[in-house]
């Protein structure tokens, strides 16, 4: 996949939403949006998108309802609309989470943590490879923000996610700003996480604001990025050049300066953790991972 | 050996496990049923709060005249609207709308202004709706109808 554009190693995205399509539409340097599938009808899709598409700008369906880490079996019908979804935008690849949303015909109403143990890892291995088969293009999986943890975990974060990759091929999409609430709300650095992430693995990145409640950080896509995450993004970079970089926002819409403003200042966070790693490469630093770089199969 | 795509996987010990333990997770967290053993309970409460905010939310979200209506009581009575109602689908945030709407009828001592509102989601069906004007005796209502156009709708009131 190649989500760059000719200025950059690293293409600059945001989530598609119709509140924001003016403001994406006038943007000239956006290399891709994200849609929500559960969203965007793949037989009447917005005239928007289809404009933005044949500007060349790459569209990936993000889904958030296939329960993916679930016990149940998986519902086709929600991967064929990914993958309907898909054919309908010539996408290069599309994305859901490491989460599961139901249980036993119970809607939790939002993406819930599974247990990193071993048994649930066999779980959403079989359910990934099920939705491999009928996807005609790569799936990456997202890292989810946790407000709890399983008790008895075997693995960890780090593991877990290398596991489930390793065994299904699956790219990273990597959230950030979850990192960086995991982090605050259940203890760990994200940056030491990074470390231990496998960033050859990274299909694209996910950026978005949060805000904080009585102690707790709560990612609602509704708030500007704080600087934590801005600053995790240039620590990202100082590490590795990722296809591509996005903001997602769903609510409390900002005005169009106030948008610009926030892709800037992630664009400038992408600079400058690259030119970090210039000087780090010169020192005593190995050669940059190019992320992406080493999975086969990706056109 | 290659999975058949059409047939669901075997049942293992591995998913039966896994199934009573995410039922009991999320009747947790949605009903408030006794919290599995090992986890955290203030984990749990925040967890549960944030599901039942986000529910709340995307109400508000489709409907802001509901919140406005009824401001400060907008979120304990949907909380106490939750608990009559601890599930909806996340895809269909109508449904949801109606569903409070009606409770809100039967259930809450709500004003005049708030019945109105409420009356207006069932009426409209759930879908969203803005007022283009009011007149004495009766409402204007102009309908967005998601992707199908706007229409307009005489209320009148007795």
């Amino acid at each position: 996949m190649n989500l760059s554009t000719p200025n950059s190693q690293t293409s600059l995205g945001i989530g598609w939403r119709p509140e924001l399509a003016r403001a994406i539409e006038r943007r000239a340097d956006l290399g891709f949006v994200e849609i929500v599938a559960e969203n965007i009808d793949p037989r009447d899709p917005p005239a928007a998108l289809m404009a933005l598409r044949e500007r060349g700008i790459q569209i990936i369906p993000h889904g958030i309802s296939l329960s993916l880490g679930g016990a149940e079996p998986i519902d086709r019908a929600r991967v064929k609309r990914l993958a309907d979804l898909a054919r309908r935008f010539d996408s290069p690849l599309v994305s859901e989470h490491i989460a599961f949303v139901r249980a036993a015909g119970m809607e939790a109403g939002h993406l819930l943590p599974i247990p990193r143990t071993r048994a649930s890892l066999e779980v959403i291995v079989e359910n990934v490879r099920i939705a491999q088969e009928i996807l005609e293009v790569p799936l990456a999986l997202e890292n989810i923000a946790a407000l709890f943890d399983w008790p008895d975990a075997e693995l960890s974060e780090a593991d877990f996610l290398r596991e489930i990759l390793d065994r299904t091929g699956a790219r990273l999409l990597l959230d950030l700003a979850n990192v960086w609430a995991n982090a605050a709300n259940l203890g760990g650095d994200g940056a030491v996480l990074l470390d231990q992430l496998p960033l050859d693995a990274i299909a694209y990145v996910h950026v978005a604001g949060g805000e904080e409640r009585d102690g707790i950080y709560h990612d609602t896509h509704a708030a500007p990025v704080s600087q934590g995450v801005v600053q995790l993004v240039s620590a990202l970079c100082a590490r590795c050049s990722p296809p591509g970089i996005m903001l997602e926002r769903d609510d409390h819409f900002p005005p169009e300066p106030q948008l610009n403003a926030e892709l800037d200042a992630i664009a400038d966070a992408i600079m400058s953790g690259t030119a970090k790693r210039g000087s780090d490469q010169r020192g005593t630093c190995g050669p940059p991972v190019a992320c992406g770089s080493s999975q086969a199969g990706v056109p | 050996m290659p999975q058949d795509v059409d047939s669901d996987p075997p049942t293992t010990d591995a998913r039966r496990n896994l199934a009573r333990a995410q039922a009991a997770l999320v009747a947790t967290l949605k009903t408030g049923a006794p919290r599995p053993p090992g986890f955290a309970a203030d984990q749990l409460d925040i967890a549960s709060d944030s599901l039942l905010s986000k529910r709340r939310r995307s109400l508000q979200k489709m409907w802001p005249t509901i919140q406005a209506a009824l401001a400060d009581k907008y979120a304990p009575l949907f909380r106490a609207y939750a608990r009559d109602f601890p599930f909806a689908d996340p895809d269909d945030t109508r449904s949801e709308g109606r569903r409070f709407a009606r409770w809100l009828l039967q259930h809450a001592d709500i004003s005049p202004q708030t019945q109105s509102t409420a009356a207006t989601i069932l009426l409209t069906r759930g879908f969203p709706v803005r007022m283009i004007r009011q007149q004495s005796g009766g409402h204007l209502l102009l309908l967005r109808v998601p992707r199908r156009g706007a229409m307009a709708l005489q209320l009148h009131r007795n």
